[in-house]
């Protein structure tokens, strides 16, 4: 048994020797598609401060939980909202915008509102296919009060989806990209 | 007048003395076996005019060589087989088929006491002949599925793995013609790639086969066999078409064999083509399948010595149901809730993303040298397993896969093997493998499983006792394995690391033949399984299971030990096979769910780690064949298994629920002097409870309902000199029932198969 033991093992050895020489180091991927930081950058309309609600998760996957930053908005005012989607390794921070923009066809943010008085929200996109994309919108506050905004992507949806809104968009299909919830102050 | 009297009688008595020294020393000689089998038959009759002669135990016949004529019409015949009618030349011997007049006949029984040494203590089931021919068509899990305790697991329509008594994936090991199958086997999504129409057998080993086999075969074995290359000269062809009419698919499938010069050979193809699935109220967007396979074999083959050479190709593309690619928990929870999918499509052939693409070559030289003392094996394999799979992503990346893995496995086996029909026989082996696992570079994301290469050793011997009642068997092995990783971690540094494997298995069994009629069998046997690569080292997304799963690289080797019984009971009515068994894994690994929900950019997922447990598996199948008159034939089937977290005191998931199946075969007898034969039809009733066994918090939905199908299947076969046509004609879940299976990864998303027609054709030449 223990010279089985040695001739396994040398078996092995020779082998692992034989075999060792030609392994070669892998290479590290570039995840292009990953997109870990959203940037929602509300500008009044009638001039003011601008406010960013900013979703920043660097590690992922990993067990750090992201952090969320939404300070508040003023009451009744009208703000340009414009959306920003980053991939950040390090300082390393990419805009991955453009490439959501060249596919705004087969994209579409959707903007969920808790308690739906809260804000109202309008698009001001739109794609080759004249249906909205929602990189650009209107969004308007109301009275004073809090809640939450969830902004979802939604990717390979049916845009032409007959009454497709913020309520039903599930049942057109398609991949959820982003869904990132806000909690919202007005003031 | 005179002259022209003695002329005559010169003539006449010429003629006399020409008769007399004709050569007189002609003989009838052959071979009689079952056409499906191809097992010898003894004691069948062999009639030639008034002389009758008995085929003996090797299925041999001869008469005296004392015959003037120079061909003869014989009829051979025996119960339960179809009476043939053949016209011998005489002094050549040839090998004449009966074909079987029932089912029961065209498959193997295992009671021939002259079984080679690991199999006559273990409980084995084939499937061959027949029905094999019926089920090819529908992928190797559903063939195996045919025997009881053998199950399906599934992974939407296109994707189906064997389930051996509980176990599956890499708890199972699967030899493609006597070679390990390397794949991505851990993955519960890969399906073997092999091509059933390869094979004219399928063997199922029930239990713990280490010793003979290395690691993984913890639950049982699967061997696919392709027959055995020809001996005889002449070219033989086998041709298979079928058509099914759910997915619209079609297979062809050919094979072309023949010998020349001590050299057998044969070539073989299948290609298979299907679109979308259709359930009883909507079709399954994206569940298209196509393949194309090949293979040749060639063999030299002297009674001491020979040598043979077998490459197979393995390639196959299918689409993944795009209604269950599914993002995160919210959007698994509004699917559960939806009751069709929202995703609806119409039938087409088009396969599009998500898919899977899968090459698999295999390489195979093997070798044998006879001694006086026993027999050497000499085996080297080569195979090469690409899996690409391919997902819905941005900016035109659709065509640039996802994973992108090629696994490379080079393995050489010597096995010395004595005293073959002796009472003491004895088998002794080295088995070496030496394997890579390479990620392609270019797919833009981390890889699921890192790059890492594998040499392992491993020795046996076995040795084998045989009485007139008794045979014995007992086994021990010893492995090592090496395994080197190479991968980077989060912050994109490399990391190598090394692990060392070692294992020693053992085996004990014993076989009681108490008559002609009854056998018991017992096998108590050790088996172990390194830790697979994704529960080693994943982190992160499990893409469509919309799960964080991380592996954990301190997770130790699998122990399992399994017990087994079975009894089998012959009667010249009855067919009866039942086992039952007993198994324990120490360090079960398994994917435990973790209290937390991970929010990502994404959205919400559940989280789980790959954990170790001990586990207990109980069960028990059985297989009762019943035929009270020739016309009629019986079959039930049965299995269940018992499944326990032990240290945590929950239920495993993904263990089948019970089953039960009743078969009613009506048997049509033809005229004999027809060229029609083997007619029989039958009716199918299949009942699967639900499995509530399970842990409410361990999964995403509660079981679906048990369920009964109803399946029809009639077929024929005509004769027509040397050619034979079998047709068959089935009908898969006759009565177009909507249902779910729990053994179905996609059953959160849809519905299983609606009502399908078969019909198929395998021509013989």
């Amino acid at each position: 048994m223990f010279q089985l033991r040695t001739g396994l093992y040398t078996l092995l050895f020779t082998v692992v020797v034989l075999t060792g020489c030609n392994r070669k180091d892998p290479e590290p991927e570039n995840e292009q598609e990953e997109i870990n930081r959203m940037e929602v950058t509300f500008t009044p309309v009638a001039g003011g401060n601008v406010v960013t609600f900013i979703f920043s998760d660097p590690d992922g996957n990993g067990g750090n939980p992201p952090t969320i930053t939404a300070p508040a908005l003023r009451a009744r005012t009208i703000y340009n909202t414009t959306i920003a989607l980053f991939k950040e390794e390090g300082n390393k921070r990419e805009d991955k915008t453009a490439e959501i923009r060249a596919e705004a066809d087969e994209h579409q943010f959707f903007f969920i509102v808790n308690p739906s008085t809260l804000l109202t929200h309008r698009y001001n996109d739109a794609d080759k296919n004249n249906r909205p994309l929602g990189l650009r919108n209107i969004i308007e506050t109301q009275a004073a009060g809090s809640g939450t905004l969830r902004i979802v992507l939604r990717h390979k949806l049916n845009k032409a989806f007959a009454g497709l809104s913020s309520s039903n968009f599930q049942q057109a299909g398609g991949d959820t990209d982003i869904d990132v919830t806000f909690p919202v102050t007005v003031q | 007048m005179h002259l022209l009297f003695i002329l005559l009688l010169t003539q006449i008595s010429l003629l006399c003395v020409q008769a007399q020294q004709k050569l007189c020393n002609g003989r009838i000689a052959g071979k009689v076996v079952n056409s499906y089998t191809q097992q010898p038959i003894a004691g069948a009759s062999v009639r030639w005019l008034d002389e009758i002669l008995t085929t003996n135990i090797d299925g041999a016949f001869a008469s005296a060589a004392n015959h003037c004529e120079r061909f003869a019409q014989i009829i051979i015949s025996k119960e339960g087989f179809k009476e043939a009618v053949y016209t011998l030349p005489l002094n050549e011997e040839k090998v004449i088929s009966l074909i079987p007049e029932t089912l029961e006949l065209a498959t193997v029984t295992v009671t021939d006491k002259k079984i080679s040494i690991g199999k006559a203590t273990t409980t084995l089931s084939e499937i061959s002949g027949e029905m094999l021919t019926r089920t090819q068509g529908k992928g190797l899990a559903e063939s195996l599925s045919e025997i009881s305790g053998v199950q399906v697991l599934r992974n939407g329509a296109t994707i189906a793995k064997p389930v051996i008594q509980g176990l599956h994936s890499n708890r199972i090991l699967i030899l493609n013609n006597g070679i390990r199958q390397e794949g991505q086997q851990w993955g519960i999504d890969h399906a073997p790639e092999i091509d059933p129409f390869m094979a004219s057998q399928l063997t199922v080993v029930k239990g713990a086969a280490a010793v003979q086999y290395g690691s993984d075969a913890l639950g049982g074995v699967v061997l696919v066999n392709p027959p055995k290359l020809p001996t005889q000269a002449g070219i033989r062809t086998e041709l298979h078409l079928q058509g099914a009419s759910n997915g619209r698919q079609g297979i062809v499938s050919g094979q072309l064999s023949g010998y020349h010069s001590s050299i057998g050979w044969r070539a073989q193809l299948t290609g298979k083509r299907r679109g979308n699935i259709r359930t009883p109220d909507y079709f399954l967007a994206n569940t298209g399948v196509r393949e194309l396979n090949f293979s040749l074999a060639a063999g030299y083959r002297k009674e001491r010595y020979g040598v043979e050479v077998f490459f197979s190709r393995f390639n196959t593309e299918l689409g993944i149901f795009r209604g269950a690619h599914i993002g995160n928990l919210t959007d698994l929870q509004f699917a559960m809730s939806s009751p069709r999918p929202v995703i609806t499509s119409d039938f087409n052939y088009q396969i599009g993303n998500p898919r899977q693409k899968a090459t698999h070559n295999l390489l195979k030289i093997n070798s044998y040298w006879k001694k006086p003392t026993g027999e050497w094996q000499l085996q080297y394999g080569f195979q090469h397993n690409q899996r690409q799979e391919f997902d819905i992503r941005r900016s035109g990346r659709d065509d640039i896969p996802a994973l992108n893995l090629n696994l490379f496995t080079h393995t050489l086996d010597l096995v010395y093997e004595a005293g073959k029909g002796n009472t003491w026989q004895w088998k002794a082996g080295i088995n070496g493998m030496a394997q890579s696992n390479l990620n392609t570079p270019g797919t833009g994301i981390r890889p699921l499983v890192p790059n890492y290469w594998v040499a392992a050793a491993g020795a046996f011997s076995m040795l084998k006792y045989t009485t007139n009642r008794w045979d014995m068997e007992a086994g021990i092995r010893y492995d090592l394995r090496h395994m080197e990783v190479r991968r980077f971690d989060r912050n994109n540094v490399l990391q190598r690391s090394e692990r060392l494997f070692n294992n020693a298995s053992a085996t004990i069994g014993a076989a009681f033949y108490a008559n002609e009629k009854l056998t018991l069998r017992t096998q108590l046997a050790s088996a172990w399984r390194p830790p697979a690569p994704n529960e080693l080292y994943s982190e992160g997304l499990h893409h469509g299971a919309a799960a964080l799963e991380f592996g954990s690289d301190s997770l130790k080797t699998e122990q399992a030990w399994k017990w087994i019984n079975s009894v089998q009971l012959k009667t010249d009515k009855i067919r009866l096979e039942i086992s039952g068994f007993a198994q324990h894994i120490s360090d079960y690994i398994y994917l435990a769910p973790q209290a937390e929900t991970r929010l990502t950019i994404r959205g919400a997922f559940p989280v789980f780690h790959f954990e170790q447990t001990d586990a207990r598996l109980l069960g028990a199948d059985f297989t009762l064949r019943w035929q009270p008159v020739p016309a009629w034939e019986t079959l039930f089937k049965g299995a269940m298994v018992r499944a326990k977290d032990l240290t945590n005191r929950a239920f495993l998931p993904w263990i089948p629920p019970d089953q039960v199946s009743v078969t009613l075969r009506r048997n049509l007898k033809m005229p004999s002097t027809s060229r029609w034969e083997g007619a029989y039809t039958t009716l199918t009733c299949l009942l699967t409870a639900r499995q509530w066994r399970v842990e409410q918090e361990r999964d995403f939905a509660p079981p679906p309902d048990g369920y009964t199908l109803l399946n029809f299947d009639s077929g024929i076969r005509y004769n027509h000199g040397r050619q034979a046509i079998d047709i068959g004609f089935s009908i898969h879940n006759l009565t177009n029932v909507a249902y779910r299976d729990y053994m179905n990864r996609f059953r959160y998303f849809a519905d299983e198969q609606g009502r399908n027609f078969q019909l198929y054709l395998k021509y013989i030449l």
